[in-house]
């Protein structure tokens, strides 16, 4: 029998971005509010200070933040007639895992979507006509909220990070320097770009070139000083390049660590508990009403927690495991494409391109930052013709270091050796003198990529792991490689550039072993309808009212760009709604 | 033969450049494209322009003097001498007697100075007074860890393992004067320059944490405190 705890208010499944930014929303009225982690708490000081955080073996390599897929994996399979395995090293994606979640690790990548992407379906049927939406042989829908209403919520969050980037479009009026493809915003980012990488400025003049319109990254690792609305501070970064896979030991990265955390956990209303491991969310005899959730404790014990709100907010995947464990909202079916829990998985289409210079043009990628690229939108979602090409979407291409780690971020041109003297007259060659580019791109859904329980393989709790069945969409590649060849001709075009070379990872089949983006999004998606999507506008479930299911599981397709900024958008915008309607009135909030 | 190394200019000392810049350069205890033979004799004797010689305050030795606030130099990297000379010519660090020398030795003879104090080896005095574990401690927990309350970073991610100072650009502070660095402290508090990556950890640091620090940093070279 479990342990009965006293009935709270609210109780968060997984305390990182999402969770944390609704808990921080909602310290101001008088909820009781839980939030069960199941990893660690860890803080800026003492947990991440260098020189133990600047270890690319333990962070970067064997990958210390991340989810722990020995007790906890997914099973990946690349269509339905084979059969998952579970992957047991993380390669393509990283979920995160301890207090702060993924967004201690993230690169502080700070997009908008774009406007047509809250309205994907209609926008491309307007443009190109039924016909070519539906010989693609996708399953796009609109989001059911449109980027007009997320504005407010996205400006808010730059706000509370004080993302460092240059506006291209103010309300309408194109700003020079600033990326002219935007959607509108209402002002001005918050502080300035970061200083520009000499891989960028080398990019810069060769987009220019060709007639493209370069601008700063917007980067939520901060250029200046900066006191956000609540009164937080944070430091300008330093460069000292360990950003992805790491945590930020200046208090220049935003993150749950340096923008929520604070405010929550001094409220006496919150009450953080780590080590807990909620297995399912209960519900009464209706089935319509979450009564709270059951977790197994760090000392090993079975805890039901009663609350009135139920919030699921982990990474993507474990969202819909446990939507699909509690056996709430019916299981996408693949074979009628009926069903709405796992319905829609998408992924991220990416490729790099890499440009060798001689040994006298430095490029110090070790002076990096998570977000520190200099870029270009032309290719970016609908903002060019894609009547031509026979796909939908688009990628941005960047050029950028994140940093120069010795291990990971070594890059040398094809038909190098990859050992012994060889490879090492190689890297003593080529260290330094390389330009890097990425194209980062949509992801569209299709009626076979979706997320399952695995009839096989189950985790430390003897529950089944999450069942992903995924390939690329013949669209994407087709993309991705448009995309790439357009990388190319600027790497080529970079001045002093010597040779290229390219790696497109949006190819079949899907290598799970090859990072690529951990911006994993869909299977518990938003919409208008319930018979096609599994939560409302507010990211509430269209079943069981009193649950809140936050984050890009709530994505119908992927957009151009990394998620986090949308994702933070759709909650603050969600904690809109709860604070000001659902608490005077719980039900449906459509 | 000397080793050419690909060094950059970064930073603490060049936050005002747009595109960061790269320097291809000698740094470290060689010279910072200076002469140490030429720097010595300036050390020695000053200039003939009236530049009054660097060891009257500093010593020849390069070890300062703690009782009057005046910084040890010794074994501090050339690039970083080199930019305070600048700074302090240019008003950016802003010292009416250091500026005063800097404006008058040129570009060159400020690389030779400060080759040559980079030069050399510390020695390095015991502290002046006995001082309390309790300072020691709070000094050593932001030096090495910072202080979450504060959002203050500790030092060390910075100034490197000990505060031993990370070449090219970024200061030396194990052995350094603690009546120094708690000045210079505050004057990097007074700047109000959010670019500026020491202001707003300056700024967040009260007085006493400021002596602890300093406390921590100055007799860790003589009693080889880790």
């Amino acid at each position: 029998m479990p342990t009965v705890l006293k009935e709270v208010d609210v109780v968060f499944v997984g305390f990182g971005w999402g969770s944390s930014i609704l808990a921080k929303e909602l310290v101001n009225t008088s909820l009781k509010m839980v939030g069960l982690e199941r990893g660690f708490p860890r803080f800026t000081s003492p947990d991440f200070q260098s020189p133990n955080i600047h270890d690319e073996l333990r962070f970067a390599v064997r990958k210390a933040m991340m989810q722990d897929n020995v007790r906890e994996a997914i099973t990946l399979r690349h269509s339905m007639s084979e059969t998952a395995l579970p992957v047991r090293r993380w390669g393509a994606f990283l979920p995160g895992t301890n207090l702060g979640g993924s967004g201690v690790h993230w690169n502080g990548q700070h997009f908008r979507f774009q406007e047509k992407d809250f309205v994907l379906k209609t926008a491309t049927e307007e443009r190109y006509g039924h016909k070519f939406l539906d010989a693609l042989g996708l399953t796009v829908q609109d989001w059911g909220v449109t980027y007009q209403e997320l504005e407010p919520y996205y400006d808010k969050f730059e706000y509370l990070c004080g993302t460092s980037g240059k506006a291209g479009n103010i309300k309408g009026q194109i700003q020079p320097g600033g990326n002219p493809f935007e959607a509108p915003r209402s002002r001005e980012y918050p502080t300035p770009p970061l200083k520009e990488q000499y891989n960028g400025a080398l990019f810069r003049k060769a987009a220019i070139e060709l007639g493209y319109h370069p601008y700063p990254q917007p980067s939520s690792n901060l250029s200046v000083a900066y006191t956000n609305p609540d009164g937080l501070k944070l430091k300008p970064c330093v460069y000292c390049g360990f950003c992805e896979r790491f945590a930020c030991p200046h208090y220049a990265k935003a993150s749950p660590q340096t923008v929520t955390l604070p405010i929550v956990l001094r409220s006496p209303n919150f009450e953080l508990r780590t080590q807990c491991q909620v297995v399912q969310v209960n519900r009464d005899s209706t089935g319509k009403k979450a009564t709270g959730v059951t977790y197994y404790d760090a000392a090993g014990r079975e805890v039901f927690q009663p609350a009135s709100i139920v919030v699921l907010s982990m990474f993507p995947f474990n969202n819909v495991r446990m939507l699909l464990l509690s056996k709430i909202g019916k299981p996408y079916d693949p074979q009628t494409g009926t069903g709405v829990v796992g319905r829609n998985y998408s992924y991220q289409t990416t490729s790099n391109v890499w440009s060798f210079f001689d040994e006298d043009v430095n490029l110090n990628p070790f002076m990096g930052s998570g977000a520190v690229g200099t870029m270009i939108d032309d290719f970016s979602g609908d903002n060019f013709d894609h009547g031509p090409y026979g796909f939908i979407g688009g990628a941005y291409i960047l050029a950028a270091w994140t940093g120069g780690r010795p291990v990971e971020q070594n890059p040398l041109p094809p038909g190098t050796p990859s050992w012994g003297k060889g490879w090492k007259d190689a890297v003593r060659k080529h260290y330094g003198h390389v330009g890097q580019i990425l194209c980062h791109g949509t992801s569209m859904s299709t009626r076979e990529n979706y997320l399952d329980l695995d009839p096989t393989y189950r985790d430390a709790w003897g529950l089944p792991l999450l069942r992903m069945t995924f390939d690329f969409p013949e669209n994407d590649v087709r993309m991705i490689r448009f995309c790439t060849d357009r990388a190319l001709e600027i790497g080529k075009a970079m001045p002093g550039s010597r040779e290229v070379s390219s790696k497109i990872y949006g190819q079949r089949p899907f290598d799970v072993a090859i990072y690529q983006s951990t911006h994993n999004a869909g299977g518990a998606i938003m919409g208008t309808d319930p018979n096609t999507s599994a939560v409302n506008k507010y990211q509430q479930s269209w079943d069981v009212p009193n649950l809140f299911v936050l984050g890009a599981s709530s994505f119908p397709q992927n957009g151009t760009y990394n998620y986090t900024n949308t994702l933070m958008a759709l909650n603050l915008h969600t904690a809109d709604a709860i604070r000001n309607r659902y608490l005077k009135n719980p039900g449906p909030l459509v | 033969m000397q080793r050419l190394i690909k060094a950059t200019i970064t930073g603490a000392v060049a936050v005002n450049v747009s595109v960061i810049v790269v320097a291809q350069t000698l740094w470290g205890p060689e010279a910072y494209h200076g002469n140490v033979g030429r720097g010595a004799k300036i050390a020695a004797w000053g200039t003939s322009k009236g530049v009054a010689s660097c060891s009257s305050c500093h010593g020849y030795d390069g070890v300062g003097n703690g009782d009057s606030r005046v910084p040890r130099l010794a074994g501090q990297s050339s690039a970083y001498l080199v930019q305070q000379l600048d700074d302090y010519a240019s008003g950016k660090r802003n010292n009416v007697f250091m500026a005063n020398f800097a404006q008058r030795l040129s570009a060159q003879e400020r690389a030779d100075v400060a080759g040559y104090y980079a030069s050399l080896k510390s020695s390095f005095p015991p502290p002046q007074n006995e001082l309390a574990p309790s300072l020691l401690e709070r000094g050593r927990q932001l030096a090495n860890l910072g202080d979450d309350k504060l959002t203050v970073q500790s030092c060390n991610n910075c100034h490197g393992p000990q505060g031993a100072g990370e070449h090219p650009d970024i200061p030396a502070l194990k052995g350094q004067y603690s009546n120094y660095i708690v000045q210079r402290l505050q004057q990097l508090a007074s700047t109000h320059n959010d670019a500026d990556l020491m202001f707003p950890v300056a700024s967040a640091l009260a007085a006493q944490d400021m002596q602890a620090v300093a406390a921590y940093y100055e007799q860790l070279a003589y009693s080889g405190v880790h």
